[in-house]
């Protein structure tokens, strides 16, 4: 081949490159659009008036910057008797996420240390329950988890929902934490066991501190699981104790006459803005949590 | 320092039974080398002598006084492993001391105990590191602080070297046996690296399918293998194990009857056995290519494969069907596939009964 041949080979492997580059760019260009179309229509109408929202144009920006809906969605009008606003109930949110997620977190390593770690007679069983516990539908669990919670005094509490957030993420966490635990090499526990180290001393002295990867992912699972989750909430509390799914059902399905769309984007939003944070500020522990122990370190 | 005696240990897995009535007397001071095949057991007698596993039967003790009962923590023993096992989130210093603390050793012996051992190894300028940042020498030598710092009655060694490269292996091989020589601690040390068992051991335990095959000084194990196995195990390449028969104190391979190999300068251990099933063993190293004593038998073998490993060669020699191979040094020249005239050291050969795989 000549080197006028070279030449031209390698021009149009360039420009084939380029091509290819463009037409994936397009395309995973299309589909951000189309993933974050709703977010960005619920953001501009929850700054619009209703006035303007009455005009028709989902995607038009709003003409100023209006925050009423939001003051609204968040703080009620005050005006009338049957008026629902978020504040109070993403407050009662926060009060049962953050005991509910460490505790279950805390607890679902403790399992999975001692299921890895100190092995006996029937371990495996019990793990077996564990997994079989992660596929109990929610529904199943509602009639006889009133009852408990009847019998426990604590039906219609923050308590009562942080024991069923509790005793149903227990399966999950200790799965995860399980399965991240039995790569790490039995050895360290018996060099501790011989340096003199118990259970609970290894756990939280050796084990814990080089569980940052996994409790990143238990927390995050555990978090957008109780936070997102409108059964429970809405079975076992009603009233002032609600967390903040039921309420903003509540919100949207019960405001009077007139659907106040900007109020329920703005209400939507602030539903779910904590587990956004959480992901920002996690999402990348995430990944790194879940894919350890896949591979050998 | 102290004493470790094992008697009589046995333990199952299940139905599988990994230690079947191991005994050993382990005298102060000395280098116990437990050496066998994977899966011989020799790593689960570790872990019981160290008590992180319990045994269904039998007792050990360590300094005379019955130890199964206690706490690994309480033997007083200390343990290497051959991941290191190193706390990942602790400083080396913290992995140094965190045995003392929990021992609630006053602060100012623990100072004292990790200089002493970091000087001692030479980890000076490494206790402010994490384990993920310092390489396998250097973890190695930080497990070795970790077990030295407390001062233990026996210390345990499980394959410590496997993990390094070969050149670090010699190096730190040596550095235990220089350590040994200057603590005369009592130890227990587990390997499946034959050479690292030989340059290292008092004594050496060889060990298949959960028994002592043999325990001895490794001159003897070397020299005077008890049974087929050790013979066998020991030594790179293994000894020959010419297969035949015995008569009137000499032994004829079988295939070949004219050839009579005399025995009388053999001691036998034991002469009531079937003459007709006899294995002779020579080691590779002790065939030669001229008469170099009086105890030499002249034999004339067939060349037929040439290994060159730089500093050796071993040629295989076709003894009348029977592999048979000879270890020279590699400065020699070899012709293949031609008769040659070798001499064997009847002073360094071995009989076996083939029945029984015991030495004769």
């Amino acid at each position: 081949m000549t080197e006028n041949n070279y030449y031209h080979l390698e021009k149009s492997s360039r420009i084939k490159k380029i091509i290819y580059r463009w037409i994936l760019f397009i395309v995973l260009g299309l589909f951000a659009i189309y993933y974050i179309a709703p977010l960005y229509v619920m953001i501009v109408t929850s700054f619009k008036t209703m006035e303007e929202i009455r005009q028709g144009n989902l995607f038009s920006l709003p003409s100023s910057l209006n925050f009423e809906a939001w003051d609204v969605a968040w703080n009620g009008q005050g005006f009338s008797a049957g008026d629902v606003f978020l504040k109070t109930y993403f407050w009662n949110s926060v009060k049962l996420v953050v005991p509910a997620v460490i505790i279950s977190t805390i607890l679902g390593a403790i399992n999975g240390y001692a299921l890895t770690k100190w092995r006996f007679k029937g371990d495996s069983y019990i793990f077996l329950l564990f997994l079989f516990g992660t596929f109990i539908p929610y529904q199943a669990i509602l009639l006889p988890m009133s009852r408990t919670l009847g019998t426990l005094g604590i039906s219609n509490s923050i308590y009562g929902l942080i024991l069923v957030h509790v005793v149903y993420g227990l399966c999950f966490t200790t799965l995860f934490c399980r399965n991240y635990y039995i790569s790490i090499s039995n050895e360290i526990v018996k060099a501790a066991r011989i340096d003199g180290a118990g259970f609970f001393k290894i756990f939280f002295r050796i084990i814990l501190p080089i569980s940052a990867p996994i409790l990143v992912v238990t927390v995050i699972w555990q978090f957008t699981m109780i936070w997102n989750d409108f059964l429970f909430g809405a079975t076992f509390t009603f009233g002032n104790e609600a967390p903040i799914q039921v309420a903003l059902n509540n919100m949207v399905l019960t405001s009077s006459s007139v659907k106040r769309y900007n109020v329920d984007m703005a209400a939507a939003i602030i539903a779910g803005f904590p587990t956004l944070i959480v992901y920002v500020l996690a999402g990348k522990y995430f990944i790194r949590g879940l894919t350890a122990g896949s591979v050998k370190g | 320092m102290a004493n470790l005696k094992i008697n009589d240990i046995n333990k199952n897995f299940g139905s599988t039974e990994v230690l079947k009535g191991i005994n050993l007397d382990i005298n102060d001071g000395d280098f116990l080398v437990l050496l066998g095949p994977s899966g011989c057991g020799k790593s689960t007698l570790l872990n019981t002598i160290a008590g992180l596993e319990t045994s269904n039967s039998g007792e050990i003790l360590i300094d005379n006084h019955v130890v199964n009962n206690m706490e690994p923590s309480d033997r007083d023993i200390a343990l290497v492993f051959q991941s290191y096992a190193l706390y990942p989130a602790m400083t080396v210093r913290k992995n140094v001391t965190f045995g003392l603390e929990q021992r609630k050793t006053p602060k100012d012996k623990i100072i004292e105990a990790l200089n002493e051992v970091s000087n001692l190894l030479q980890i000076n300028e490494l206790l402010d590191r994490k384990p993920s940042q310092l390489s396998g020498g250097q973890r190695q030598r930080v497990a070795m602080g970790r077990a030295l710092v407390r001062h233990p009655k026996v210390f345990l060694f499980d394959e410590p070297l496997s993990n390094l490269d070969a050149k670090l292996r010699v190096e730190m091989r040596r550095e235990i046996k220089k350590l040994h020589k200057r603590l005369k601690t009592t130890i227990v040390y587990v390997t499946h690296d034959q050479t690292e068992a030989m340059s290292l051991g008092t004594n050496i335990a060889i060990m298949d399918q959960g028994k002592i095959q043999q325990c001895d000084t490794p001159k003897n194990i070397y020299n005077k293998p008890q049974n087929m196995f050790v013979a066998d195990f020991i030594g790179s390449p293994s000894m020959n194990l010419l297969e035949g028969a015995m008569n009137n104190e000499s032994f004829s391979p079988n295939g070949s009857s004219n050839v009579k190999i005399p025995l009388d300068t053999y001691n036998f251990l034991n002469k009531n056995i079937d003459n007709n099933s006899i294995c002779l063993g020579i080691r590779p190293e002790h065939v030669y290519f001229e008469k170099i004593n009086e105890d030499c038998f002249g034999i004339k073998l067939k060349s037929e494969i040439i290994e060159y490993t730089g500093h050796e060669q071993i040629i295989t020699f076709n003894f009348s069907g029977q592999q048979f191979l000879g270890k020279f040094s590699s400065t020699i020249d070899i012709q293949m596939d031609k008769e040659l005239n070798l001499y064997i050291d009847l002073k360094q050969i071995s009989l076996f009964d083939k029945n029984t795989k015991n030495r004769i």
